[in-house]
């Protein structure tokens, strides 16, 4: 009960903060994705986003101490003290600020470059700051502060790619209502930036993995991948990217090319739209396992830690 | 970013990873005891104090150790409060008689909030 209940919490931390960097990040390297927003629409999606995500991330910040102050004392209602007892408390709750001050902004200010950037930048610090409250803080000295780095980029290069995914997604589900020539060429150009950052993101989520590993796992624990309960979901989360990747590399060389296309016969758009919707939202789902997993290593006992 | 950068900076990063990776001193893991006074199997004098030595730092409000004697009767110890993040210490409220004690120690990472758990024993003259 305690071990699933952490494990949720976590869950809906990673994917609302991932999801908040992700977008902000996306809008700030893919200008024309501005070009579908409905313009003085006050719930278009992109604002929908700032304000679900840093209060999904601010529950979830909430709820995770909660489970923690179960977990230590017996009491949910503890959590007061675990929060300022622990440094893993006074981290979230400083994640639970920068989230705040984000959302009291989108409250007020119109979702402008400048809002975007600013949840750049906060979103990205938030992500990043799981690196200092997870397994990202085993290790002293030099090799921590390698693991750490390592951590960080591979929050990050996460981050951006679920962002991409899922405003991507978006953007294919809406247009698909509208079909307008436009939206098409919005996709496209959307989907081209992201075929050139996607490869960047991939190399360093699998070296930053690897390094992971090294300190989480070790050499000579290799066997423990297999049976143990850390190696067996770090080995789910390992089949579900391989899955996402396989269905990357069918939008970057089947799909995206065959949009192009369509962009000079646009009778054929709808129908590469249907099967990117499809392939989007299968990904989309699979990043979703992806974070599960991770969230639930958390709870396990990595096997370097096993004597 | 260009190609050729693109290839350049992937580059970079995997050497100075795999070097990274190869001069790190493999880490260690969670909380657990590095080194106890009285030593865990040794045999002492009544000991003033008991002090446990972690390998991270731990969060004391959560953190604890229990010393049960011989018969498994629970010796009442007194926390004082140590300076140093990653260890426990607490004073028998009486002097301990001869016989076994054992320790059985509760820490808690400050860093994710993991409990680990062990116990030694030691024996008193």
């Amino acid at each position: 009960m305690i071990d699933w209940t952490l494990s949720v919490t976590r869950l809906l931390q990673f994917a609302s903060t991932l999801t908040l960097f992700g977008v902000a990040a996306f809008r700030l390297y893919e200008r024309e994705a501005e070009a579908i927003d409905v313009p003085g629409q006050h719930w278009a999606w992109p604002r929908s986003i700032l304000l679900v995500a840093p209060t999904v991330g601010i529950l979830g910040t909430f709820a995770w101490l909660m489970a923690e102050a179960e977990s230590l004392t017996g009491t949910w209602t503890s959590w007061g003290t675990v929060l300022i007892s622990t440094r893993f408390g006074a981290i979230a709750a400083v994640r639970a600020a920068l989230l705040g001050s984000l959302l009291v902004s989108a409250l007020i200010w119109a979702p402008a470059k400048g809002l975007w950037m600013m949840a750049g930048v906060l979103g990205g610090v938030v992500v990043a700051s799981f690196a200092w409250t997870g397994h990202g803080s085993i290790g002293a000295g030099s090799a921590g502060l390698l693991h750490r780095g390592a951590d960080v980029l591979h929050l990050l290069a996460a981050g951006v790619w679920v962002g991409a995914l899922l405003t991507l997604s978006i953007l294919v589900v809406r247009s698909l209502q509208t079909l307008t020539p436009a939206d098409t060429r919005s996709i496209a150009h959307g989907l081209a930036r992201f075929s050139a950052i996607g490869p960047a993101a991939v190399s360093i989520l699998t070296l930053t993995g690897v390094v992971n590993s090294w300190y989480l796992v070790g050499l000579e624990h290799w066997h423990a991948l297999f049976n143990t309960p850390y190696g067996l979901a770090l080995m789910a989360k390992l089949v579900f990217f391989v899955l996402m990747l396989a269905l990357a590399a069918i939008h970057r060389f089947w799909l995206a090319p065959q949009l192009q296309a369509a962009l000079r016969r646009p009778a054929s758009a709808a129908d590469v739209l249907r099967k990117l919707r499809v392939s989007l939202i299968a990904e989309t789902a699979l990043a979703v396992l992806v974070l599960a997993a991770v969230a639930k290593l958390g709870s396990l006992q990595p096997p370097v830690s096993i004597t | 970013m260009p190609k050729a950068r693109r290839a350049r900076t992937s580059t970079g990063l995997m050497t100075l990873c795999t070097a990274a990776s190869l001069w790190a001193a493999q880490a260690q893991a969670h909380a657990k005891l590095v080194s106890a006074d009285p030593a865990p199997s040794a045999t002492v004098t009544a000991p003033k104090t008991i002090h446990l030595e972690f390998s991270e730092e731990i969060a004391k409000k959560f953190s604890s150790f229990k010393l049960t004697d011989t018969e498994g009767n629970v010796v009442t110890v007194m926390t004082i409060q140590t300076k140093d993040a990653k260890s426990l210490e607490a004073m028998p409220s009486a002097a301990l008689g001869p016989g076994v004690y054992t320790v059985s120690w509760t820490a808690v990472s400050t860093d994710d909030g993991h409990r680990m758990t062990g116990s030694y024993s030691f024996t008193v003259q």
